[in-house]
């Protein structure tokens, strides 16, 4: 198993397999890691951009993380060496450093107690997953994922054969 | 609020320390600069492996050098607002010097204290964001900026999906 | 801090639109125990507010914006919003209903209530945000639609994450059915409550919040939320929901005949098919779209993708949608009513206020009670899909004709003296369904607080109670039995108090108060929302006490009504249903009796406790539910 991430799979021909803006996932996950109704709080959080664009964004788990590298104290790092990079919540010093450096914004400062939050996979059993109606929310890792490409791939090549 | 750097956006041309030079002497046009003027040092700019990095003060929610002060000139900003330096009580001993993990306190070869960025409560925008003429330097709550940051990444996901 | 353990936001915000002033009250214990929230809170301030007789649209009406008890917290489809007001269209208690995310964020802003008072002498906006409320000037977003103020206030406060209940161009021209348009997804649509924000010279109230909604018994709350995705999953209808949405139940209509379409005159529609759930699934569907946290995401998110109205993105349609723009003016073109159902939403409007104007001029035209002179030279006849878009466009802007449309059908019938052929009860358009064939579908419609609705009851209970859980709730196993009277009264009673408690508490009536089981609508409605309630709230609750909070709040209502005269007179069904039988469809041939449906409300009114000649509660029932 390689390192693991909550993916986004949509499948734009069925619509009942896209997000569907629901916001369960920043719910559950607010009330997961703190017990309270706040999606702003929530490190998945869900981009609505105009003509019915919805995506869920988190952490990607980089490899090679930029908020891990310019973290000043070390207080993001990998427990395991290819598991999720964790906020070790008494070393952040609330910098920022990480929010300015992460590619993707997966990473912001609470706005409660003003440290470094990130997507921590609810240690394994990620909430926002097993809570999603339209199911494209999983937990999955790159090695799946280009498993997952490459069937797509080889469908569209048989439904051109048949076609041809 | 804080100061976010996109690095991306840097064309280097440094107006951001010059502006932040110049509002420390008090002067608002370069041709008024005085010869013998001693700027501070709030702002750093420099320019390593090919990525420019501005360096300024990250204003901290538990910042070290508020726990290194020694006199307790250094503090925290009122709702979490900042790291606020009180120049007349500050001894210049030098321990937020070297407790700070971004070299943004400097000392003040003026009066033998240091000094730093207090984001100029003065203006509503402060002067370096306001010289940055490609958008590389924000002003804005760290919250704002990652979502700002998930917006872009999904709009260009979505860009790419409708390319393929 | 608010004195609650949790779901509460704890505060009221009291605005006064004359001097502008604003104060924040502390929501009392008391108050939250006795209403719960949501409806209740709104009905009850309005009681206390709102005087007798006054215009709907002078300084001293009312607007209360409530957001439901558990909005906010994460249970599912919870993010219900009421806004109320005496109503322009019935002179009664007027109340519209909005999900979307509006509701949670105004909790996360620090609020559970607003109360707006006076009217301003220019257009502002109430800007609310983390406890903080201020008026900002609004002068650069009167006259535009819905869209383009929500996008000029994202511009202005740079931030698109902020959400925003705002009216239409309907809503400042007084349309007396002007609806309520929270962000993209959510409309509250009836009793004209648009139109009161309106008179106001109110133009939108944007919130941003990141407070937190506290949750005083986390894992109890969990356990409740868990139990119910279980009572969920072995629910055939949610599979539909999400699949249809509600143009599922075209397909109902249509085999039972209770359309209504034609302006009630016909039961069936001939060229049926394009107008489906299933052709506009197949047509226009992007996606399906669920309200805060919802399981089910029953909405649609639909594209128009190629004929003349390509590039409209929508969300919608409803089958109120359908049964509005599509049954009653007879057009069965899917995109215009697409088209239709747009340029409502952008304009503000109330669809079915729309749909059921336009048909019943289209009626009064083709018997000859309105000549082409009368209707800015439109040949206004049924399945003429370019009046109705034009007349849109003329409704909202009060031009021409459009200006008489825009009051509605009982109004428009008293000035052409065709009140038969107004169909609406209390002043409120007839919507959803033709009830004729169910005589408890009629005495729902015809007693709801609010004017004609479809959402104040559930009285298709009978169509599925067992005769045991019939004679365990109500008392006699008849009410089993479609064709029964007896207990009917009892039944629409029940439900209607029953259904009550989901609007306090702001959840939605498709996830939590429906069932093709009786049980599970105890088990759901009653039980697992008192469950939410108390681990959410901390607040002690039982089942009969949260039941009877349901009551009450029906009690405000008839109370609020009766004072604004409004009487048993009131509770009756448009003469159209008692004199005109169906003339087609399988339920070819029935209309409703007069004395029937009089026992029957004899019987409503005695289950009730109210007074059977007055329709008033009686002394005695107000203070059994604490309301001296």
């Amino acid at each position: 198993m390689g390192r693991q991430r909550i993916g986004y799979f949509e499948d734009l021909q069925d619509p009942e397999h896209i997000c569907s803006r629901c916001h369960m996932c920043e719910l559950i996950c607010t009330f997961h890691h703190h017990q309270v109704g706040n999606p702003k709080r929530s490190r998945i959080r869900l981009i609505s951009l105009d003509k019915g664009v919805d995506v869920p964004v988190t952490c990607l788990n980089c490899e090679d993380a930029p908020c891990m590298n310019i973290c000043p104290t070390g207080a993001l790092y990998r427990p395991e060496s290819d598991g999720m990079v964790t906020v070790k919540e008494d070393l952040c010093i609330g910098c920022a450093m990480c929010v300015n450096a992460c590619p993707v914004g997966a990473i912001t400062l609470d706005p409660v107690d003003g440290m470094a939050v990130k997507c921590d996979l609810c240690g394994g059993d990620p909430q926002c997953v097993d809570y999603c109606p339209a199911n494209v929310l999983k937990l999955t890792d790159a090695e799946r994922f280009a498993r997952h490409r490459m069937r797509g791939f080889v469908k569209s090549l048989q439904a051109s054969g048949e076609e041809g | 609020m804080r100061i976010f750097f996109h690095a991306e956006r840097c064309m280097l041309c440094q107006s951001c320390v010059l502006a932040c030079q110049m509002n420390s002497i008090g002067v608002s046009e370069v041709t008024e600069i005085p010869r013998d003027g001693r700027p501070l040092q709030r702002m750093a700019f420099i320019f390593s492996h090919g990525t420019p990095w501005v360096w300024r003060c990250q204003q901290c929610l538990s910042a070290p050098c508020v726990e290194a002060c020694v006199t307790g000139s250094l503090r925290h900003g009122e709702e979490g607002n900042g790291v606020v330096h009180d120049r007349e009580t500050c001894v210049g001993c030098g321990s937020c010097v070297l407790a700070c993990p971004f070299d943004a306190l400097t000392p003040d070869e003026n009066d033998d204290r240091v000094t730093k960025c207090n984001l100029c409560p003065e203006e509503e925008i402060p002067p370096c964001v306001k010289a940055c003429q490609s958008g590389a330097l924000a002003y804005q709550d760290p919250r704002l900026f990652a979502q700002d940051k998930r917006k872009k990444f999904v709009r260009d996901q979505k860009v790419h999906r409708e390319t393929d | 801090m608010s004195i609650f353990a949790g779901g509460y936001a704890g505060q009221i915000l009291f605005v006064n639109l004359t001097d502008g002033s604003i104060q924040v009250k502390p929501l009392e214990r008391e108050f939250a125990l006795k209403y719960i929230g949501g409806r209740g809170f709104t009905s009850r301030i309005l009681l206390d507010e709102v005087k007798p007789g006054i215009d709907p649209y002078c300084p001293d009406n009312v607007v209360v914006i409530a957001a439901g008890t558990l909005s906010g917290t994460p249970t599912p489809s919870s993010g219900r919003l009421v806004v109320a007001a005496k109503s322009p269209m019935t002179g009664g208690i007027g109340d519209a209903n909005s999900g979307g995310y509006w509701s949670p964020e105004l909790k996360y802003a620090g609020f559970d209530a607003i109360v707006i008072r006076g009217t301003s002498k220019d257009p502002v906006y109430l800007w609310i945000e983390d406890g903080r409320a201020e008026l900002r000037p609004a002068q650069h977003l009167w006259g535009q639609n819905t869209t383009e103020t929500r996008q000029l206030l994202k511009e202005e406060t740079g931030d698109d994450d902020i959400h925003i209940c705002a009216i239409g161009p309907a809503g400042e021209n007084l349309v007396r059915y002007a609806c309520v348009v929270t962000d993209e997804e959510g409309v509250g649509g009836r009793c004209g409550i648009g139109a009161v924000i309106g008179s106001k010279k109110l133009k939108a109230v944007v919130v941003r919040g990141s407070l937190d909604v506290r949750i005083a018994d986390p894992e109890r709350f969990k356990k409740t939320l868990e139990d119910y995705r279980k009572t969920l999953a072995g629910e055939v209808w949610t599979e539909t929901l999400r699949r249809l949405g509600t143009p599922n139940l075209t397909a109902h209509r249509q085999s039972h005949g209770i359309w209504g379409a034609k302006n009630f005159q016909r039961a069936t529609i001939e060229d049926y098919e394009p107008i489906s759930g299933e052709n506009f699934r197949k047509k226009f569907l992007m996606k399906p779209i669920g309200c805060m946290g919802c399981l089910v995401s029953c909405k649609r998110y639909s594209a128009v993708k190629d004929g003349p109205f390509a590039g409209i993105y929508t969300v919608g349609p409803e089958y109120e949608t359908i049964n509005a723009l599509a049954a009653k003016p007879y057009i069965t073109d899917p995109a215009i009513v697409l088209r239709a159902h747009y340029l409502c939403d952008e304009y503000g409007l109330d669809e079915q206020g729309v749909g059921s104007t336009v048909a019943m001029a289209m009626e009064l035209y083709e018997r000859g009670l309105l000549t082409k002179e009368q209707t800015d030279g439109q040949e206004l006849v049924f399945g003429n899909s370019e009046a109705l878009l034009y007349f849109i466009d003329k409704i909202a802007y009060r031009k021409g004709f459009g200006d008489l449309l825009a009051e509605g059908t009982k109004i428009m019938g008293e000035r052409l003296n065709a009140d038969y052929y107004a169909i609406h009860i209390k002043g409120l358009e007839v919507d959803a369904t033709d009830p004729r064939k169910q005589v408890t579908r009629a005495l729902t419609y015809a007693v709801s607080t609010r004017g004609a609705c479809h959402l104040r009851g559930n009285p298709y209970i009978d169509e599925f109670i067992k005769p045991e859980e019939a004679e365990a709730y109500f008392g006699t196993a008849a009410v089993s039995e479609l064709e029964a009277l007896e207990g009917k009264g009892k039944m629409v009673a029940w439900s209607e108090d029953w259904v009550t408690i989901s609007d306090q508490m702001g959840l939605c009536k498709f996830a939590w108060y429906r069932s093709r089981s009786f049980p599970m609508l105890i088990k759901r409605g009653l039980e697992l929302a008192k469950e939410a309630f108390t681990s959410a709230t901390g607040l002690p609750m039982t089942n009969e006490k949260l039941y009877e909070c349901g009551e009450r709040v029906y009690n405000v209502e008839k109370l609020f009504n009766v004072r604004q005269g409004i009487g048993r007179e009131g509770d009756y069904p448009p003469a159209r249903f008692f004199e005109e039988e169906l003339t087609d469809g399988p339920a070819k041939g029935c209309k409703l009796d007069r004395k029937e449906y009089d026992r029957l409300l004899d019987d409503y009114y005695e289950a009730r406790g109210w007074d059977k000649k007055t329709g008033e509660p009686t002394p005695e029932k107000l203070r059994s539910l604490g309301l001296e």
